[in-house]
């Protein structure tokens, strides 16, 4: 089995001591009850303790390889991960919003518009696309989703405004 | 013979027009989705899993079944031409089919995978039709503490077999587990983790981690690679299509071992496709008079793995069905799927829909037929759809994405919600945390709640109960070999590479 690196495995060991801590500080409102009636807040305190447990453990687990990995020693053990390159913020921003404006434009505007407006702006995600490229995909795309999943599969989508 | 005649029920369900329209439109969109790059078969039945909720229940678990094997062949298609595996399971057919097709010989690894797939699948149904029924009687006898313990077995057995530690597989469960807390409690009606807000109070809609965390962040992954996707070539060598009489009788037996081996570790929770493929493989390495030429375009590193592959794919479908218990994250998604179509998979449902569930069966097999009658004359055709460029292809999904999951429950909360979860399977990716043992965590949470606090109340509060029942103590007994099986092996591996420098991955 291929191990990742170590720095990647104590991002994610302390993602997972972070979540763990959080759903402990939570559940410590919900009643516990007892080993006979376990209250609703039993579980997830128990799951709670084995999340940062996992965590702390493969926290530990990295840190003992990278000690002893003459691959990983001379390296610093706490890399802050690279930032993203201008490109994956710009796709990633791109699909958010386009998703974003799908939900909120969904009810007011219908089927066409909001899926016109997230193939528009999500499409702007490839820094390489032709604006009138997207602006054809705009069309055609809605078209055959409306096509597919309201004259195809007949569901009762309101299409326009 | 009951078998017979219970096959009979499934295959008068099966053959239904409107059963076979559902089958054929569901293989035909998994292959079509299964072959378009960068979408493996996870993200593939995500993002067409909101279209499968609008079919009848029955034909919808048909539908969905047959997106299932649909993806998983056009992913070896994939695989075996392009070199561009997008399972575990497509890789081992990827070793030795892509040097076929590199050798002009892609026609015969396609219609032999189509072959082994179905032959594989053939034998899978009869495992299946025997064996489901008398586990369904045997696990009419299971408790809270026997479902308990098993639930903990497959999860432990999910937390193993993810790449890298063992301690992130395990978290990503406890992980899964923790978020199906979310929303009311159903005893005393708590709402828990839910912010107070109205929206979680029955839950994160397990569809709606689906395809965030499989299909949007696939999208996301593949957007950020940018230039550096892989670019596919899509010329490959034509020089045979059919398999020579000689390719035939050399995959006889190593596709008869397949199945073998992919009919048994199917059954196991935990196990699923991919181990199955792995095993087929390394046996056929060792017992196969050909085994010079394996990684070289042997066919039988092909026949082998596809038969194993398909037969597990089926024969997972046992413990999902007969137990509710998944193996695998696939199965989870199934599962999901059932309970959504209000049927609870367990040791009743053979007895109380007998109609569903051998229907069910019997359309595994019409699908196989359907992959093997329909997809090898086109297969020219989906090679064409691997070069349609992502630029098109992305929005379309993202399109596909939103209005299926607008379409289940009208709620606009539900888009931010998954773009939310696509956003943290994007951050999963890149910490390298996989996904699929979360979500099966997360299907089997209020399971696992309800039979330990049952069990709990049995016992008066004494947690000894689970280990005085035999067969909770069995289920858990081989938790903890498998788990110590696993770690001893990847200890041992991850020692010896040290020794010849860190020639490791």
């Amino acid at each position: 089995m291929n191990s990742d690196d170590p720095q990647t495995d104590l991002l994610a060991a302390a993602m997972f001591v972070a979540i763990g801590a959080g759903a402990i500080w939570i559940a410590l409102d919900y009643p516990l009850g007892s080993m006979r009636r376990l209250g609703p807040g039993a579980l997830p305190m128990v799951l709670g303790v084995l999340l940062l447990a996992s965590g702390a453990g493969l926290a530990l687990q990295a840190i003992l390889r990278a000690q002893m990995d003459p691959q990983w020693r001379d390296q610093p053990l706490l890399k802050l991960p690279k930032l993203p390159s201008v490109h994956v913020v710009r796709s990633t921003l791109c699909v958010v919003a386009g998703l974003g404006l799908f939900g909120l434009l969904v009810r007011p505007a219908g089927l066409f518009l909001a899926t016109a407006t997230l193939v528009l702006v999500s499409s702007r995600a490839e820094a390489g696309t032709p604006i009138i490229g997207s602006l054809a995909l705009a069309v055609i795309i809605p078209a055959a989703c409306v096509g597919i999943f309201v004259y195809g599969i007949g569901l009762p989508f309101r299409v326009w405004p | 013979m009951d078998l017979f005649a219970n096959l009979a029920i499934g295959f008068d369900v099966a053959l239904s027009p409107s059963a076979m329209l559902y089958c054929l439109i569901g293989v035909t969109l998994g292959t079509f989705i299964g072959v378009l790059p960068g979408i493996g078969p996870l993200a593939a039945i995500g993002v067409l899993l909101p279209i499968t909720f609008h079919a009848p229940q029955t034909e919808a678990i048909i539908m969905l079944a047959g997106i299932y094997y649909g993806t998983m062949y056009g992913g070896s298609t994939v695989a075996i031409l392009l070199n561009l595996p997008g399972t575990a399971a497509s890789a081992v057919v990827a070793i030795d089919g892509h040097q076929m097709a590199k050798q002009g010989r892609a026609g015969p690894a396609l219609v032999m995978t189509t072959l082994s797939s179905f032959m594989g699948g053939c034998v899978a149904i009869i495992v299946v039709a025997g064996f489901a029924p008398p586990l369904a009687q045997f696990a009419l006898r299971f408790q809270s503490p026997e479902y308990f313990s098993l639930m903990i077995m497959g999860l432990l057995a999910a937390a193993v077999l993810v790449q890298g530690p063992f301690l992130k597989g395990i978290a990503m469960v406890v992980l899964g587990l923790l978020i199906g807390t979310v929303g009311q409690e159903t005893i005393s009606g708590l709402p828990r983790f839910t912010f107070d807000t109205l929206y979680l109070y029955d839950g994160l809609s397990f569809v709606v981690v689906v395809i965030g965390l499989f299909g949007l962040a696939e999208v996301l992954r593949n957007l950020a690679l940018g230039a550096d996707r892989e670019k596919v070539d899509t010329r490959v060598g034509w020089r045979e299509l059919v398999p020579t009489k000689r390719d035939m009788k050399d995959s006889f037996m190593p596709t008869a071992r397949g199945t073998g081996i992919g009919a048994f570790l199917g059954i196991l929770p935990g196990a699923g496709p991919a181990i199955a493929s792995f095993v087929a493989y390394a046996l056929e390495k060792r017992v196969s008079r050909n085994r010079r030429n394996f990684g070289k375009g042997a066919i039988e590193g092909i026949a082998a793995p596809e038969g194993a592959n398909n037969a597990a794919a089926q024969t997972s479908f046992i413990p999902t069905l007969s137990l509710g218990i998944p193996g695998d994250a696939i199965m989870a998604i199934m599962l999901g799927a059932l309970m959504i179509h209000g049927l609870t998979p367990g040791p009743q449902i053979i007895q109380n829909n007998p109609e569903f569930f051998w229907g069910l069966i019997a359309s595994f097999w019409i699908g196989n037929l359907f992959l093997l009658l329909l997809n090898l004359p086109f297969v020219g055709l989906w090679i064409k759809i691997l070069s349609i460029p992502y630029s098109i292809l992305f929005p379309a999904i993202l399109s596909f994405i939103a209005i299926g999951i607008y379409s289940l429950y009208r709620e606009p909360l539900d888009i931010f919600m998954v773009t939310g979860i696509g956003l943290v399977g994007y951050l999963f990716i890149k910490l390298r945390c996989e996904a699929a043992p979360l979500l099966l965590g997360l299907i089997l949470s209020p399971l696992l709640e309800e039979n330990l606090r049952r069990s709990m109340l049995v016992s008066r509060g004494d947690p000894m109960i689970f280990l005085e029942r035999p067969i909770s103590l069995i289920f858990l007994i081989l938790a903890v070999l498998g788990v110590g099986a696993v770690l001893l092996g990847s200890w041992r591996a991850s020692r010896k590479p040290q020794t010849e420098e860190g020639s490791a991955k």
